[in-house]
């Protein structure tokens, strides 16, 4: 091939491509055409998508944050060229590159991907608006982020409406949670628990977690099939009455609704359980209280109905038989008015009462009171009848219960008539003791006191024997007599308590002064301990108080062969002024059984029926002391064992001196303070008793049970530079006694100079001769008193005694014997052997009597008396004709007009103290009971003596 | 196949072969295709195979050698015609990671009715216990749309 052939060759294909290539290029040009037709309208066709979208669109250039594309809603109409993101964001207007707030298109384009924010911005209203941005970046095809599309969403609505929402599933949740009622949702397909409140879980017994994902039917094992039909979807609420079944396997009733719901667009059941067991024990006692009720009211013996204004509703069946009727329909058919005679026993009208009580009862709630009724047969008869109001099935209703009384009536009659009659039984029987007192202790007054005067006669000495007898028997018998008649006078309510001001330590001493005769003459030892703390001035009745420790103690003595009986007090925690003192009589006796202990203050009993023999006396002692502490607020009780002796204990309240502040020398006796001592006793409780009265003086003091060990203990205080100041020694003390030991003291130089109190039981005076000749200060019987112990210490050591003691000491001033015999006497006295008793005693005192048969002569010989009247009236009060009230009150108006006033004195055997009250009403001046002592009777007359003789102003003065 | 292709491979044997043997050897070759070959047309693989098969029987090199040879011939002919997508690498790693979004997008942006062929990378490195990094390219089959 040649360069020319080559050459044409080339430029012919060269032609011919630039030929392909112009149709090419023609082709391309009219496709590119339509290509680019179809850009625009496919633009437009975006631009028209993105103006009506709903929501912000802006497309954003991602170098320099111009907006290159935005629709309506971001903004209305054209924008100037180059304006940035930021201007139209709102929220976001600040420039872009502010470093304090990210720009979310930096974000996206750091990040390369998508970005979804949520902001919440201001509008023009000042409402704040949340919205949610997307930020979506457009690459190029190197993967550079080059655009971006913001397309934001106001989700204000939404956020607002999903908050009301989980408020409002908030507080449905708390609402299930505080339900009484149990809520358990279920699946309706799968019946799977999906959720339960926490009252199903406490009625289960099991927490959520273990019943959610349970098949609900399990607990409910009585539902079965039934279960299926209640669980169809859209069918209403169903309710029935079953059984839980709870974890422990028990069942719960409960009332179980099903209502049926959706649920994430499944079918649920909403299933309440409400506990039934209440109310099914509820509706039980409900149905047993009714029928109880029915009962009531049918077995009732009182008629009872029930009325409204129409009439009758109901009736049991006493009503029927009260007033006669055959059958309810027979009585429903009456009137309540046709009951009722016209008019009621007071003459009132029936059917006025009628209203009237029934306003009352539905004021008043009730209202009771006696009416007349009438039978079918026309009787009438006495009811009680109690009207109550009350409410049913909101109806204003009465219930009318009528009781028959007409038998109660007569009942009531006869009971007063009883009543009545008891008590004049009672006062016949009041009135027959004080008779047989008089009449008892009138003969008994006759004995003692002829006894006496015969004793003071020249007797034989076997007369003189026979006498004393005569004389024993009849105080015997006055004290069972006494015993007796404190005996009767309990039973009838009748003793009373006489308190008076007294001073307990003296009247304690004087009742165990009085018993150590005794005690010494049956070779017991008797003492006695006061605590320290006790009270010394108290109010009570010490009469009284004497009357149970003598009991007690003489009680002890009787059943005491040996041994000691030691009386104690001591003091209980106070209340107020009132002084609680506990008195123990401890002895060591023959004891008392464990089961006798209740029975021996009961009346008639002695430890053993056989030992009233053997011990004689009333066994009413016990009786009356229990009465008496009872009186005095107290209580007593035995502690005992036989054989192991017996403490009788007793408590007794006493109140405070009215006199004000106790005169009792103080207790810590300055002078003695310190002063050693040396106690000796083989007594421990003597021991003891000596040493708390010595240190409640502030003694210093030491004890020793022997004289060896008395002596022993001498001679160790003496070496240690502390001897004793003072000894008191126990006279009778086995091996070395009271007398041996101080021998031998005396034949020590050191020992002999301790001075000596020698302490010797009631009756050992006899040695006295020796003890002065071995230089014994003092004796003291035992039990020892506080006071005599202070005075023989005080004496013995040579200090002062206190000034108390000194006026303790001073007798009241007697007038001469021989003015006394100038007294005129009247003596009214109906028994002849106690006129004769008295007048004698008065004369063997140097009085001369005049004596009244009864009242009038005692009148008579006042009257007669005129010239020279009488100073002093013995007056029986118990006399026939005229007694001695009636006397005395005459003698009182015969007075009045001659302006003079004699001295009156009763005389009764009447002990009791209503008798005293009635004798000084009567205008008397004082009051002996008999029989009459000699030394009260020359003490009344003493007394009158004073203020009937003249006495010269010396013995004034020396009295005040 | 683009025309631009067969235009490059008749360049390199013209340049070679000179314009001559050239000449001869295309007309030695039964073509499906008539006219020249322009840039923008397309025209059937079958044509450029049977160039290449010619080539190989006129010159006595083996076909791997052939096809080497214009591949290197033609790859900077391509960098010098579109600098896009060169400039970006440094080296041929990257190059060929972006062989398929170059075809698929902007081939076919240029030549919609172009078919180019998917190029499936099998990595072996060195950090997963390779003794070497190396690329083994697959060519889908032609026709197959790739996404």
């Amino acid at each position: 091939m040649n360069a020319e052939e080559l050459q044409r060759k080339k430029i012919a294909k060269t032609e011919k491509k630039v030929s392909i290539l112009e149709n090419m290029i023609e082709e391309k040009t009219r496709s590119l055409y339509l290509a680019d037709q179809e850009l625009k309208r496919r633009n437009s066709f975006l631009a028209s998508v993105i103006d009506i979208l709903p929501n912000s669109f802006i497309v954003i250039d991602a170098v320099d944050h111009r907006i290159l594309l935005k629709n309506a809603v971001a903004h209305r109409g054209p924008l100037p060229e180059g304006t940035k993101c930021h201007s139209l964001i709102r929220g976001m207007d600040r420039p872009c590159e502010d470093p304090s707030f990210p720009c979310p298109i930096e974000l996206v384009k750091k990040e390369g991907k998508a970005l979804l924010i949520e902001h919440t911005i201001g509008d023009a209203a000042g409402n704040s608006r949340n919205f949610k941005e997307h930020y979506c970046p457009i690459f190029d095809d190197a993967g550079n982020v080059v655009q971006m599309i913001r397309y934001a969403i106001d989700i204000t609505e939404e956020k607002r409406a999903k908050k009301a929402l989980t408020e409002s599933e908030t507080r449905v949740v708390a609402i299930l949670d505080a339900q009484p009622t149990g809520i358990m949702i279920f699946d309706a397909e799968t019946h799977l628990i999906t959720d339960v409140n926490p009252k199903v879980c406490e009625l289960i017994g099991e927490p959520k977690e273990r019943i959610v994902g349970a098949v609900c039917d399990g607990y409910f094992p009585d539902c079965g099939a039934d279960y299926r039909i209640c669980a169809v979807p859209g069918e209403a609420s169903t309710t029935s009455y079953e059984a839980l079944l709870r974890t422990d396997g028990t069942r719960v009733p409960v009332i179980k609704t099903i209502v049926p719901i959706s649920l994430g667009g499944r079918m649920h059941m909403a299933v309440s359980v409400m506990d039934f067991t209440e109310r099914a024990k509820a509706e039980t006692r409900m149905r047993e209280s009714e029928g109880k009720f029915r009962t009531m009211f049918e077995s009732s013996n009182d008629a009872v109905m029930l009325l409204d204004e129409k009439g009758f509703i109901d009736c049991n069946a006493a009503t029927l038989k009260m007033f006669g009727c055959q059958t309810r329909e027979e009585f429903f058919s009456t009137n309540p008015a046709d009951w009722s005679p016209p008019t009621q026993p007071d003459g009132s009208d029936s059917r006025q009462m009628v209203m009237e009580r029934n306003a009352a009862a539905v004021r008043g709630g009730r209202a009771c009171f006696e009416w007349s009724h009438r039978r079918r047969n026309g009787e009438e008869f006495t009811v009680e009848v109690l009207l109550t109001p009350m409410r049913i099935e909101g109806r204003d209703m009465i219930q009318s219960t009528v009781r028959d009384i007409t038998s109660r009536k007569w009942l009531e009659a006869e009971l007063r008539r009883s009543k009545e009659a008891a008590e004049a039984a009672n006062g016949a029987k009041s009135e027959f003791l004080a008779h047989m007192s008089h009449e008892i202790r009138t003969p008994i007054n006759g004995v003692t006191g002829m006894t006496e005067l015969l004793m003071d006669t020249a007797l034989t000495s076997e007369q003189r024997e026979y006498a004393g007898g005569i004389r024993m028997s009849a105080e015997s018998l006055l004290v069972v007599i006494n015993d007796v008649l404190d005996f009767a006078k309990i039973e009838a309510q009748k003793l009373e308590l006489d308190p008076v001001d007294f001073r307990l330590r003296d009247s304690i001493a004087d009742v165990l002064g009085t018993l150590a005769f005794r005690a010494s003459e049956k070779g017991l030892e008797l003492t006695c301990r006061v605590a320290a703390e006790a009270p010394d001035d108290v109010t009570g009745d010490p009469g009284r108080l004497r009357q149970i420790l003598i009991n007690l103690i003489g009680n002890a003595f009787k059943f005491t062969e040996q041994g000691e009986v030691n009386v104690s007090v001591d003091v209980e925690p106070p209340e107020g002024d009132e002084a609680h003192l506990h008195f123990a009589v401890a002895d060591t006796g023959i004891g008392i059984p464990i089961e006798k202990h209740g029975s021996v203050f009961e009346a008639f009993s002695q430890g053993d029926a056989s030992t009233s023999r053997t011990y004689g006396g009333t066994g009413l002692g016990l009786t009356i002391s229990s009465q008496l502490v009872k009186m005095m607020g107290g209580r007593i009780w035995v502690e005992s064992e036989p054989g192991a002796g017996s403490t009788f204990h007793f408590t007794a309240t006493f109140g405070a001196p009215k006199r004000g502040a106790s005169e009792r020398p103080p207790a810590g006796n300055a002078e003695l303070g310190g002063i050693r001592t040396i106690v000796v006793d083989d007594n421990a409780s003597s021991r003891r008793n000596l040493r708390e009265m010595l240190e409640s003086w502030r003694m210093d003091c030491e004890a020793a049970e022997s004289g060896l060990e008395a002596l022993r203990a001498i001679d160790e205080a003496g070496r240690a530079g502390r001897p004793f100041a003072l000894a008191l020694v126990d006279a009778d003390m086995p091996g070395m006694d009271g007398i041996d030991l101080v021998e031998r003291m005396k034949a020590n130089g050191d020992r002999g100079a301790i001075p000596i109190v020698m302490l010797t039981p009631a009756g050992r005076r006899g040695d006295a001769a020796r003890g002065r000749e071995l230089g014994i200060s003092a004796y003291l019987t035992k039990p020892v008193r506080q006071s005599s112990l202070l005075d023989a210490i005080m004496n013995t050591l040579g200090v002062a005694p206190h000034e108390e003691a000194k006026i303790r000491v001073s007798a009241a001033p007697r007038p001469p014997r021989e003015r006394r015999s100038s007294l005129k006497i009247l003596l009214a006295e109906d028994n002849p052997v106690n006129q004769k008793l008295t007048t004698r005693m008065l004369e063997k005192h140097g009085f001369a009597a005049t004596v009244a048969g009864n009242g009038t002569a005692a009148v008579a010989a006042f009257e007669e008396a005129r010239e020279r009247p009488f100073d002093l009236i013995l007056m029986d009060v118990q006399m026939p004709e005229m007694d001695g009230f009636e006397a005395t009150a005459a003698i009182r108006e015969i007075e009045k007009a001659a302006g003079t006033h004699v001295h009156i004195i009763a005389l009764t055997a009447n002990a009791m103290k209503s008798d005293r009250d009635r004798c000084l009403a009567a205008g008397m001046d004082g009051y002996l009971a008999k029989p009459i002592k000699l030394d009260t009777l020359l003490a009344a007359i003493d007394e009158v003596a004073v203020i009937a003789i003249q006495p010269p102003t010396a013995e004034l003065q020396s009295k005040a | 196949m683009k025309g631009i292709i067969f235009n490059l491979l008749e360049e390199f044997l013209n340049e070679n072969l000179g314009e001559e043997r050239f000449e001869e050897l295309i007309e030695g070759c039964s073509l499906k295709t008539r006219e020249p070959f322009v840039g923008p047309g397309s025209y059937p693989d079958e044509d450029l195979l049977a160039i290449v098969d010619r080539t190989v029987e006129v010159t006595g090199m083996t076909k791997p050698e052939a096809l080497r040879a214009f591949g290197k011939f033609c790859i900077w002919k391509l960098a010098e015609k579109y600098p896009p997508f060169f400039d970006r690498h440094d080296d041929a790693k990257s190059f060929l990671k972006t062989l398929n979004a170059m075809h698929c997008l902007e081939v076919k942006k240029l030549y919609a009715d172009a078919k180019p062929p998917e190029f499936v990378m099998q990595r072996r490195c060195m950090l997963e216990g390779g003794s070497s990094c190396e690329f083994e390219l697959e060519f889908a089959p032609a026709g197959v749309v790739v996404k």
